[in-house]
């Protein structure tokens, strides 16, 4: 009895320091709880949600598989091993564990964001169903802390679309406990979901001041760096990004995009290749590249990629487009021509491309196409009598010597 | 020849481009086999010829030449390409014009049908070369730059 109520003071308090984002001290009060023999599977868990947070994906899959071999396995726990799978690009296994947060996990918060994530990924009939069943599961819990009772209403009302009232809440949320991490990036997510980047960038970079822990937002500094158009933010925070996960091709895409727009070509494609090297049906990345080799006059290189990309995604119009530019370069009429037609019709709005068409047309009508008979210029005229004066005198010679 | 020109017409809703290349050949075996032989072809895919010219307007401007110079086919069959070509003709289709005007009697009932064509050409390209400062490409489309998640 004394062992457990100590083992709840460590695991209380290991919680408050987690919220506080006290990652090393949470992690060993958790471990001290453990030893404790008090909620095993909890402390593993919120172990987890640490080793996660800071990007040690593999340490905090393994953590996870823990909590789901043992006894008193928590629901919460699949809506974290789905965010494992996410970063793995598994999103057959994302999706269904987070299906399964939905329905085993006790707590709010996790079943409001699997619920989040899961909208436009599974039908709405679907939806509408999950999202009954995240509803109705609030009567699970009765003592809810009044911190996680503000957020699961911020996250309802984000869930609702009602952004100005999500806002509100989370502000409310952030004045009320400054002190939790947890506030400042939901409300990021939110100012991203509503497109104002710059809003987000400006809540991240309070969350910097105070946590001093970059890792944990780094996926949303980069992004909103990103469509910022800062560039060089981009770039550095996704390096750090692709040294914690080297083998994401989306991370390596988005790295080769905020290249080429600071026109560092020859990095930018070395990343679109790297991204197809993880992925070797990543579209964009074959039409990027083929976009950059194009710009710098490699035509021959574009085309290989262009080529590439069209096998996988013929409807594509802007790679018909550029591939139709490409053709008239190397003087390729017929598929130029061909390539141009085929972009305005799967995109009628695309009016360049039968712009392009009427021009080539009008530029060949002009022309004389036929081979041109042989017409000799007053230079090459003196050279080839040049040429038959030598002949001659050399015939000269020849017969003299003979 | 009914079997291939159905063939032909299955792959136009199949392969476009695949079916350009096929009417293309085409033309141009019919070339060698006489002008009626080659304005049959013509007549079965005129519309797509005229709408496509520019894949097939260097065979009719070939052709037309050819059987020109030749002079063994009926001239009725020759104004009948011509009929095709002269409106969507280019620099070439005018040379071939100017040709046979030169050898082409004035007093030929043909005769007022052929000028008019060959001025037809003439304006649209003098039109066209005043006009070739402004026929410039548009640029290469951009880069793919949205954040994949």
């Amino acid at each position: 009895m004394i062992l457990e109520s100590r083992g709840e003071k460590y695991f209380d308090l290991g919680k408050l320091c987690f919220k506080k984002a006290k990652f090393k001290k949470a992690k060993k009060l958790f471990l001290t709880a453990i030893s404790l023999n008090y909620q095993t599977s909890a402390c593993y868990l919120h172990i987890g949600m640490m080793q996660l947070l800071e990007m040690e994906v593999s340490e905090a899959f393994k953590t996870f598989q823990m909590v789901l071999a043992s006894s008193e396995s928590l629901g919460e726990v699949y809506y974290y091993v789905g965010k494992v799978f996410k970063i793995f690009d598994n999103f057959q296994e994302w999706e269904s564990n987070l299906k399964k947060a939905i329905l085993y996990a006790e707590g709010e918060i996790p079943r409001l964001l699997a619920l989040e994530d899961l909208e436009n990924k599974v039908d709405k009939k679907e939806w509408k169903e999950l999202k009954k069943k995240s509803f109705s599961f609030y009567l699970i819990r009765t003592h809810i802390p009044n911190d996680e009772e503000l957020l699961k209403k911020a996250l309802t009302a984000r869930l609702e679309k009602k952004w100005e009232e999500a806002i509100q809440l989370f502000n409310e949320f952030l004045s009320t406990y400054p002190d939790y991490f947890q506030g400042y990036i939901e409300l990021a997510k939110i100012y991203l979901k509503i497109k104002k980047p710059h809003l987000a960038y400006r809540i991240l970079k309070r969350f910097l001041k105070q946590f001093k822990k970059p890792r944990l937002v780094l996926r949303e500094l980069a992004k909103t760096s990103f469509l910022l158009k800062k560039h060089h933010e981009a770039i550095y925070y996704l390096k750090k990004l692709i040294a914690l996960s080297p083998k994401s091709p989306k991370l390596y895409f988005n790295l080769g995009s905020a290249l080429a727009s600071t026109k560092q070509y020859n990095k930018a494609i070395w990343a679109f290749k790297k991204a197809i090297e993880f992925n070797p049906k990543f579209f964009d990345a074959y039409y990027n590249i083929g976009c950059v080799y194009q710009e710098n006059g490699f035509v021959e290189e574009a085309l290989d990629y262009f080529n590439t990309a069209l096998s996988l995604n013929p409807e594509h119009a802007e790679t018909n487009y550029n591939l139709g530019l490409i053709y008239y370069e190397i003087q390729d009429y017929f598929q130029s021509l061909s390539f141009f037609m085929k972009a305005h019709a799967l995109n009628p709005d695309l009016k360049e491309a039968l712009f392009n068409f009427e021009v080539i047309r009008n530029l060949k009508t002009m022309e004389n196409n036929v081979i041109k008979p042989l017409e000799l210029n007053m230079a090459s005229k003196i050279s080839l009598a040049f040429t038959l004066v030598f002949l001659v005198f050399s015939f000269i010679y020849l017969f003299k010597w003979i | 020849m009914e079997k291939l020109i159905a063939q032909l017409k299955f792959l136009r809703e199949q392969d476009e481009k695949e079916f350009k290349y096929h009417l293309r050949n085409l033309l141009k075996k019919k070339q060698t086999e006489g002008a009626k032989a080659f304005c049959f072809v013509v007549s079965e895919f005129k519309r797509e010829i005229l709408y496509d010219s520019f894949f097939f307007i260097d065979i009719l401007n070939e052709t037309l030449f050819y059987f020109f110079l030749e002079e063994k086919e009926p001239f009725e069959l020759i104004m009948e390409l011509i009929h095709v070509a002269g409106p969507v003709g280019n620099k070439d289709t005018q040379d071939v014009l100017k040709q046979i005007l030169k050898k082409h009697p004035q007093h030929s009932s043909f005769y007022p049908t052929l000028m008019n064509y060959y001025g037809e050409l003439n304006h649209k390209i003098s039109f066209l070369e005043q006009k070739i400062g402004e026929l410039k490409l548009h640029a290469p489309k951009s880069m793919i730059v949205d954040w994949h998640e």
